[in-house]
């Protein structure tokens, strides 16, 4: 079988950006995700905006680490302004714009920049746009006076040629006024506003608009406790996330880390080498640790449409498509990512598990139970290593009696991973398994039974959702009317089950991480951070709210006299 | 004392705390500009319910159960959350109210005011008749994910007062007046006379004033079935000001 139609086989579950690719190869890369570790010098972070940007235009993720940037001074403080012919529909507009922004006179005209080409490419084309912020950064840094004219910047909302809806010299101003801002006072928040910025504006225009941004800090950077106060309008458009380590739970910065997590306003992740030394970093959602400038190519083993006994080959079947998709990604071709040659890594992922538990009748609860004993029990029989675990795997399969459905699952899994590592480890991948958020996708995957599959590994926040979205609407979803919520589930048996999954991974040798989503039902505080910091999971995620949901039904209201009231039932 | 305690403590129970959040201004779904807005005139209301709840509180030898006293202590500060996010609001989408539909609201906040049933009575039939479907409004219609965030957590503590108010009225033994339900669905009328939302189901007039009746008679509104869903809010497609934040 041609390996792209692998992807569209049962059980597996392509992400949109690569069905997309299958169908139009010179269309954006099938990659979802990059990273970028920007060093403590002017050129790599000048630099870095365009690197977020390329990614942001194409609807991707770009993680931003800037655990090495120290606010040094710049070499001079340049002027900015800009010019816009009278006769632009944003002239007045830009005008009261600037008026807010005082630092601006618009009656000093200051000299053109004088790279001539920078003018010209202050047009319709994008790259144009993004070489010259570097440029007017350089010459900020240097104490010139610049003038930027927008003039050929097409007025927001309008549509050119290729399709792109433009977002305006008033968008474009307001990221060179982030830049010198940076430029003028420079500290790590205005430079996370620039990056902000970046995001808030390009996803005004062009033809994807999910692009996202994380920016990741270390816990004992110096500004840190700016990092974590700085107001959310400050940052509109880029998730907040920190570095950290054991020490954290010794570390002053606690108590605002506890916070800003509580809030929903900070992921954390563990500090992370591979085998060799070399330092790994998050991406935007957390799941996949890769070197500076790596990408990630994700794909997904849908659960919910497999029978158990289905799940091993699906597994090694989703690894030989997603390793070829990655030898065949032809990342090299825009020259700023990691070759496919250097990047040894997929992520294969799963989702619709709350789905296959409620087909197969096994509650979440002895899912996890059963897949913690069998862990323990792997581990104490030694079998720690690939071709120990295989044998061993092999011969329980002939113990566990049809009856015992969670055990056999978990035996089917287990399998699965090991079956799917044998083919990654053939292609080289030194990283292949993770468990990602799948929000977007899991909504566009059915069950056996034809209900929409849930998230990943986490049971839904309710069998009916809507999907709220700023950019996209509302999206109904509607899971299997057997799957268990998370407020039935509880916090803590998902904690538990997401460690089996990191462990499980983890006996593969080729473990990414998982998006670990701390529900509302979990209070953070030191007991919580200690438990995370000592369990295998490397990330946390997203605040998820899993109670009183119901609140929002306007369809009946539950009064002791109503006859729908639990008070009365009870 | 008067009331199930039972009742009463799993309202304090299902209480959650969030914090008034705002997001950016968005667009708003055409057809329902003038409805929206409508909606952010009536946030007036909301402190006149905090009124009412106090009112019937400091009432000398009050024989309600602890726990009643308790749910009104709380519908009080809380009222004072809905006033804040739903000014934040209505400056955020000032444009979407006029000069004349914000006279209107106060007008009819005059009427609220004055009237002479009970105010456990007229902060019940508010609640659940009137805010009950102006919240739904912003939530599926207002197309703006920074008001339908504001509907949600709005909505965690509308749902208690609603019932335990309704629940109040009836354990002290009062019943809301014809003219009350007049003024009642004269409010609702005035907010959604101008819905046009051709593509939506519940993109009209109608189903608005019909649940708003039902709710008042009969406690249920089969037309909202929709609202049961809860939002799984896309995080990454919102701008940060906007996400709510429940600590």
């Amino acid at each position: 079988m041609d390996w792209k139609n692998i992807g569209n086989q049962p059980g597996q579950a392509m992400v949109g950006r690569v069905k997309s690719w299958l169908q139009n190869p010179a269309g954006r890369l099938p990659v979802s995700c990059t990273v970028r570790a920007v060093e403590d010098d002017f050129a790599d972070i000048f630099s870095s905006w365009k690197f977020a940007s390329k990614a942001l235009r194409f609807g991707a993720g770009c993680a931003i680490n800037l655990e090495k940037y120290r606010s040094i001074p710049f070499g001079g403080i340049g002027q900015i302004t800009f010019v816009l012919d009278e006769a632009h529909p944003e002239y007045a507009e830009l005008e009261q714009f600037l008026s807010l922004n005082p630092a601006f006179n618009k009656d000093i005209v200051f000299r053109v920049i004088e790279v001539d080409d920078s003018m010209e490419t202050i047009d319709e084309e994008l790259p144009g746009i993004e070489d010259s912020w570097e440029q007017v950064a350089w010459k900020l840094n240097r104490g010139e006076h610049i003038a930027v004219d927008l003039s050929k910047l097409r007025p927001r909302g309008t549509t050119n040629k290729h399709g792109l809806v433009a977002s305006g010299p008033v968008s474009f101003a307001s990221i060179y006024i982030a830049i010198a801002r940076f430029i003028w006072e420079p500290s790590l928040t205005r430079l996370c506003a620039v990056y902000s910025r970046i995001n808030e504006v390009l996803r005004r225009g062009g033809t994807y608009r999910n692009g996202a941004i994380t920016l990741f800090v270390d816990y004992q950077h110096p500004e840190a406790k700016e990092y974590l106060e700085m107001p959310r309008y400050r940052i509109e458009w880029a998730k907040r996330a920190l570095v950290v380590d054991a020490g954290l739970h010794e570390s002053d910065i606690l108590p605002l880390v506890m916070k800003s997590m509580a809030e929903g306003d900070l992921f954390l992740a563990k500090k992370r080498f591979d085998d060799t030394g070399n330092r790994l970093y998050s991406q935007v959602c957390m799941e996949i640790f890769l070197k500076s400038t790596d990408t990630c190519t994700l794909h997904h083993i849908n659960l919910g449409e497999l029978e158990i006994e289905q799940i091993p080959q699906a597994f090694e079947d989703g690894m030989k498509f997603l390793c070829q998709l990655h030898r065949h990604s032809n990342v090299d071709s825009l020259g700023v990512y990691l070759p496919a040659s250097e990047s040894k890594q997929v992520g294969l992922g799963v989702l619709g598990l709350a789905n296959f538990l409620a087909i197969y009748g096994i509650s979440y609860k002895s899912f996890m139970y059963a897949f913690e004993a069998f862990l323990d029990f792997l581990h104490s029989a030694g079998a720690n290593s690939e071709p120990a675990l295989v044998e061993l795997l092999q011969d329980l399969t002939e113990t566990i009696a049809p009856h015992e459905v969670a055990t056999r699952a978990v035996l089917a899994s287990l399998q699965g991973y090991m079956r799917a590592a044998k083919v990654a480890k053939a292609y080289g991948m030194e990283r292949a398994f993770t468990i990602a958020p799948t929000a977007t996708s899991s909504f566009n995957y059915r069950d056996a039974q034809g209900y929409v599959t849930t998230p990943n590994i986490a049971p839904p926040i309710a069998r009916s959702v809507l999907r709220d979205s700023q950019e996209f609407g509302l999206l109904e979803a509607d899971y299997h009317p057997d799957c268990e919520t998370a407020a039935e589930v509880g916090f803590d048996v998902y904690f538990r089950l997401a460690c089996c999954f990191q462990r499980a991974m983890n006996l593969t040798g080729l473990a990414h991480a998982i998006s670990f989503d701390v529900w509302d039902q979990q209070p953070i505080n030191e007991g919580f951070i200690l438990r995370w910091l000592k369990s295998p999971l490397w990330t946390t995620y997203y605040r998820t709210a899993t109670l009183g949901l119901d609140a929002v039904d306007k369809s009946r209201i539950l009064c002791a006299t109503n006859g729908e009231c639990e008070s009365c039932a009870n | 004392m008067l009331g199930n305690p039972v009742f009463y403590q799993q309202q304090i129970n299902r209480k959650r705390t969030w914090k008034p959040v705002c997001g950016v201004k968005t667009s708003i779904t055409p057809g329902a500009e003038i409805t929206v807005g409508r909606c952010l005139a009536l946030r007036v209301l909301e402190l006149d319910v905090q009124a009412w709840v106090d009112a019937v509180r400091h009432t000398p030898e009050l024989p309600l159960v602890p726990e009643a006293v308790r749910c009104l202590e709380l519908a009080s500060e809380e009222e004072n959350n809905h006033d804040v996010v739903l000014s934040m609001a209505a400056q955020r989408f000032s444009d979407l109210i006029s000069e004349q539909d914000q006279q209107t609201a106060y007008q009819l906040q005059t009427l609220w005011r004055e009237h002479p049933d009970h105010p456990i009575v007229k902060a019940g039939v508010l609640e659940s008749s009137v805010f009950f479907v102006l919240l739904p409004i912003l939530r599926l219609l207002s197309g703006s994910a920074t008001l339908r965030v504001i509907a949600n957590d709005i909505s965690t503590d509308e749902s208690r007062h609603a019932a335990q108010n309704r629940q109040m009225a009836i354990d002290l033994g009062y019943s809301w007046s014809p003219s009350l339900d007049k003024l009642r669905r004269d409010t609702v009328a005035w907010m959604v006379e101008g819905l046009d939302v051709p593509s939506h189901h519940l993109g009209n007039p109608q189903p608005w004033l019909q649940s708003s009746d039902t709710l008042l008679e009969r406690m249920e509104a089969p037309l909202l079935q929709d609202t049961r869903r809860p939002s799984y809010i896309a995080f990454f497609e919102q701008a940060n000001s906007g996400l709510p934040i429940y600590s």
